[in-house]
């Protein structure tokens, strides 16, 4: 192998029961497995019940996953060890609203030391008076940077950005999208970031990995994946796409909703909403074929693309 | 480094703003305030009543048996010429004293109980979940006579009658009330630092739902006067001739026709206690909610 | 004429903290048929504008000025019984957030047969083959057994198909788009856009459609307006605006749209306006990279031309001559 995995995730599945006997599940991820290479930036898009959130949540160790194992640097690890790190959605609810800055960031330092919060907060490019304040003082961007300092402040490996700018506004997104670039630049984090919108997908990522409905459609390089995308929902994707993106060679209208997870189609998962769909999806599920060395797709059909 | 102390220094003085926000939104409410003033004067005149009492509280005059309210004694005297007015002085520590006692252990325990069934849910919460629904099934009151009648009377035996049944009450409000906050994103945050549960539990759980347990055990704080008055009242709690306020209305009953002020007297002050930690709850729920903070 | 001129419109909250102009004199026009997209952040004013348009701002917001002339008529002149026959007929409104505007106890179908009886007293029994083809015409499928469906029942895009259905059943003039797709996943979004690019189409609907995002209003709208700090900055065709943006602020709303891979993107500095404590003079100022000393005093002004105007220093010589 030429570059080190280091987080990776080996056919995780992740079923949650809907009543106490378990006989109902929804298939939340469903075999799948992923990698991130050392300061990549690897994305995971899909629609909302794609499976996205959950994968990330199982990669940084919050969800156990039900079969499967996440391995760190090639190594199996159970709980925390504090070298992943994650960046949330909401800025209210990730930090402790009956905490001062100072509290929250420092409780992520090893020595707490106001100097080495201070520095955390001016390397998010917040003015070291912040300490003083309550999270709620705080607009929403400001908020996310004390959440990346917290996250930076342990010193950590791989950081995952599950939706990070989403809830922020048009203007402060630039800003922040920004910051995480040059963090990058300055200290090779590794970045998962999970995302819906593919214009920051296209902007900031090495690889994207596609899901949907619990698996995992299409994988490879971003260039590549956007450029020639060879899975249907990708295409779609791309398609309904409002930001400045490569528009795909074969554009795929819209149409369908994501099927029940709890019951998935029989085959491959897409078919119920795929204009291509063929008897054969019906039947078989469809592996992850590979069409070049890293560019991998799920789909019976992709020589056709 | 200078930066450094003012910085400190400002981080404390920023604390201390939110506390003199919080005092200023209290007082905004005049009638809870009042109520303040009203419980801090009579829990002042119980302390004093460990110590003082201007008429031995315990020792008959049969000569000054149901004399009506003088200068002498200004609440008058019972029927075994007991100076009122003693007798509720030195029977505070009792009624108020019992009762603070009860609810304080009750809600510990119940909050102890809550954060974990609601932190780690799964069989540890299932199972104080389902034991406090079993305790949950009577009222309150029912519930403490019940223990008040196996414990047999006293003053233990009422303290715990009391706070037994307070415990799964705080239990399930905790539960509920750490339900809310598990899944906020900063405790994914302090897992991701390998904070154990405890400690999430005590440090971002507890203070961001303290303010409900304040308020309630304020409400409860009145509930706790009423049962152990009514336990006193019915016979059951603190036996005569210990002043208990309830024990003191329970003796005095049958003269409620014909002196009534013996009656009254202490039925009116258990009345005006309770619903003063009433009213006072409300005023601490406006003032300690953090998610109004903003507003101020 | 104009379907809908607005007019000066200003409205206040009234706080504890203090005296908010949520919307500052402002004034925008719609044809028949024509959408015109509203963008701004959090605290532009434009949620306010939009509901204050049909006099549906909350308290303790107030409408404290201006003009809204709906086919002539000044819907601020109207009684409460006759702008409630305007509303919902005449002019509708969709949300952000579809859910709370459904009721979770009754069928859809129940709920979008009412919207005909509230206006028509027609009977609720006859109008079951109405609301079916009211919802294929919003593109849901397998109508006829949707109709008994709960809300509980149906996704985030379904319920917002269904209040659109309930927007469009009694064929009103102006629909009124409050971040209606923000909520939604991508590929919804552009399912609900080309279904009001189809009503507009086909029933001549203009739309007046509020977004944070100047991406999605680019592939609905005819015409923009950017709001910024309850003031209109600039406003013109959208493909005029995407192209060659000339306010400050819509310059970097445009730019940071413009993904380049691994660049930097163009940011702007600070954070959304303080509306308690708006600076002096222009309010972009602090934020603003091509700000100068002139622009504290600077007192609001647009310049127009006949697509469209700006309201920026920068134009102010050159523009006039």
């Amino acid at each position: 192998m030429q570059f080190m995995k280091i987080l990776e995730a080996v056919n995780v599945h992740k079923y949650f029961p809907l009543d106490i006997f378990g006989r109902k599940k929804i298939r939340a991820v469903d075999d799948v497995s992923v990698y991130v290479t050392p300061s990549e930036t690897l994305a995971i898009v899909g629609e909302s019940g794609s499976g996205k959130t959950t994968l990330g949540r199982i990669l940084s160790g919050l969800i156990k996953p039900d079969k499967g194992k996440i391995l760190y640097k090639g190594y199996g690890f159970n709980g925390f060890h504090g070298k992943v790190q994650m960046v949330f959605q909401n800025p209210d609810s990730s930090l402790d609203p009956s905490w001062q800055i100072y509290d929250i960031v420092s409780e992520a330092t090893n020595n707490k030391s106001l100097e080495s919060v201070a520095e955390a907060l001016e390397t998010v490019g917040l003015n070291p008076a912040y300490v003083t304040k309550y999270p709620y003082e705080l607009s929403g961007g400001e908020k996310q940077r004390v959440a990346i300092a917290r996250a930076i402040a342990t010193e950590p490996e791989v950081i995952i950005l599950d939706e990070p700018v989403s809830a922020l506004d048009a203007s402060i997104r630039a800003q922040i999208l920004n910051l995480l670039l040059d963090l990058q630049e300055k200290k090779g984090y590794t970045y998962v970031l999970i995302d819906h919108d593919l214009g920051r997908v296209w902007h900031i990522s090495d690889r994207v990995v596609v899901m949907y409905a619990g698996k995992v459609v299409e994988e490879g390089k971003t260039e590549e994946v956007f450029q020639n995308p060879k899975h249907p929902y990708t295409m779609m994707l791309l398609s309904a796409s409002t930001s400045s993106i490569p528009k795909p060679k074969i554009h795929v209208d819209i149409q369908g909703e994501l099927p029940s997870l709890i019951d998935p189609p029989s085959g491959c998962r897409f078919r119920t909403r795929c204009p291509f769909a063929q008897e054969k999806c019906k039947t078989e599920e469809p592996q992850l074929y590979s069409t070049s060395s890293e560019h991998k797709v799920a789909c019976h059909l992709f020589e056709k693309f | 480094m200078i930066e450094r102390e003012t910085l400190l220094k400002e981080m404390n003085e920023h604390k201390r703003t939110i506390k003199i926000a919080t005092w200023k939104t209290f007082k905004r409410n005049k009638i809870s305030f009042l109520s303040s003033l009203i419980i801090l004067g009579v829990g002042a005149l119980s302390v004093l009543g460990i110590f003082y009492t201007p008429y031995d509280p315990y020792k008959p005059s049969f000569s000054e048996a149901l004399m009506p309210p003088s200068l002498t004694h200004p609440l008058g005297t019972d029927w075994l010429g007991r100076d009122i007015l003693s007798r509720i002085i030195a029977g505070g520590k009792y009624t108020l004293g019992l009762a603070f006692v009860a609810i304080v252990i009750g809600a510990t325990i119940g909050t102890f109980l809550g954060l974990a069934s609601g932190y780690y849910l799964g069989l540890i919460g299932a199972t104080i979940q389902r034991i406090t629904e079993v305790f949950l099934i009577l009222p309150t009151l029912i519930m403490a006579t019940l223990f008040a009648a196996i414990l047999g009377t006293g003053l233990l035996s009422t303290l715990l009658a009391v706070a037994i049944p307070i415990i799964p009450v705080y239990a399930k409000l905790v539960h509920s009330a750490t339900l809310r906050v598990r899944n906020e994103d900063y405790i994914e945050a302090a897992k991701l630092l390998k904070k154990s549960g405890p400690y999430i539990m005590f440090n971002h759980i507890l203070p961001n739902i303290l303010h409900i347990i304040i308020v309630q055990t304020t409400y409860y704080m009145g509930t706790g006067i009423l049962t152990v008055s009514a336990l006193g009242f019915l016979g059951l709690g603190v036996p005569s001739p210990t002043p208990e306020w309830g024990t003191i209305v329970g003796d005095a009953k049958g003269y409620i026709f014909s002196y009534p002020y013996v009656v009254f007297i202490p039925g009116i002050l258990i009345a005006i206690v309770v619903v003063a930690f009433n009213i006072l709850g409300d005023g601490l729920r406006e003032a300690l909610d953090p998610k109004l903070r903003r507003l101020l | 004429m104009k379907l809908l001129e607005v007019e000066d419109l200003s409205v206040e909250y009234h706080l504890p903290q203090g005296k908010v102009k949520a919307v500052d004199e402002v004034s925008l026009t719609i044809d028949k048929g024509e959408v015109v997209g509203v963008v701004g952040e959090s605290g532009s004013g434009k949620s306010t504008l939009a509901h204050a348009v049909i006099r549906l701002v909350r308290p303790p917001g107030k409408i404290v000025g201006g003009r809204v002339l709906f086919n002539g008529q000044d819907l601020l002149k109207l009684n409460d019984e006759d702008i409630r026959k305007i509303r919902g007929k005449e002019i509708s409104m969709i949300f952000q957030d579809p859910s709370s505007y459904l009721n979770p106890v009754y069928p859809v179908g129940f709920q979008i047969a009412e919207v005909y009886e509230a206006h028509n007293n027609t009977n609720m029994k006859e109008l079951n083959g109405e609301v079916v083809s009211l919802l294929k015409k919003v593109r849901i499928t397998d109508s006829e057994v949707r109709v008994g469906s709960y809300p509980y029942e149906l996704s985030g895009g379904m319920k917002q198909r269904i209040l659109i259905a309930m927007a469009i059943a009694l064929k009103p003039k102006l629909l009124i788009a409050d971040e209606p797709t923000s909520a939604l996943d991508t590929t919804i979004q552009a399912e609900i856009l080309s279904l009001l690019n189809e009503l507009k189409e086909e029933y001549g609907l203009s739309i007046l459609f509020i977004s944070h995002d100047i991406g999605v209003v680019s592939k609905i709208a005819d015409r923009m307006i950017v709001m910024y700090a309850g003031k209109v900055v600039e406003e013109g065709p959208v493909r005029r605006i995407v192209e060659e943006p000339l306010h400050p602020y819509t310059k970097a709303l445009v730019l940071a749209t413009k993904t380049a891979r691994k660049k930097k993107l163009f940011s702007i500095p600070g954070t959304p306006p303080d509306m308690f404590n708006l600076p002096k003079g222009c309010t972009f100022y602090p934020r603003c990279p091509y700000a100068k000393e002139t622009c504290k005093e600077w007192n609001y002004k647009m310049i127009r031309d006949h697509e469209g105007g700006v309201a920026c220093a920068i134009y102010e010589n050159t523009g006039s001559s």
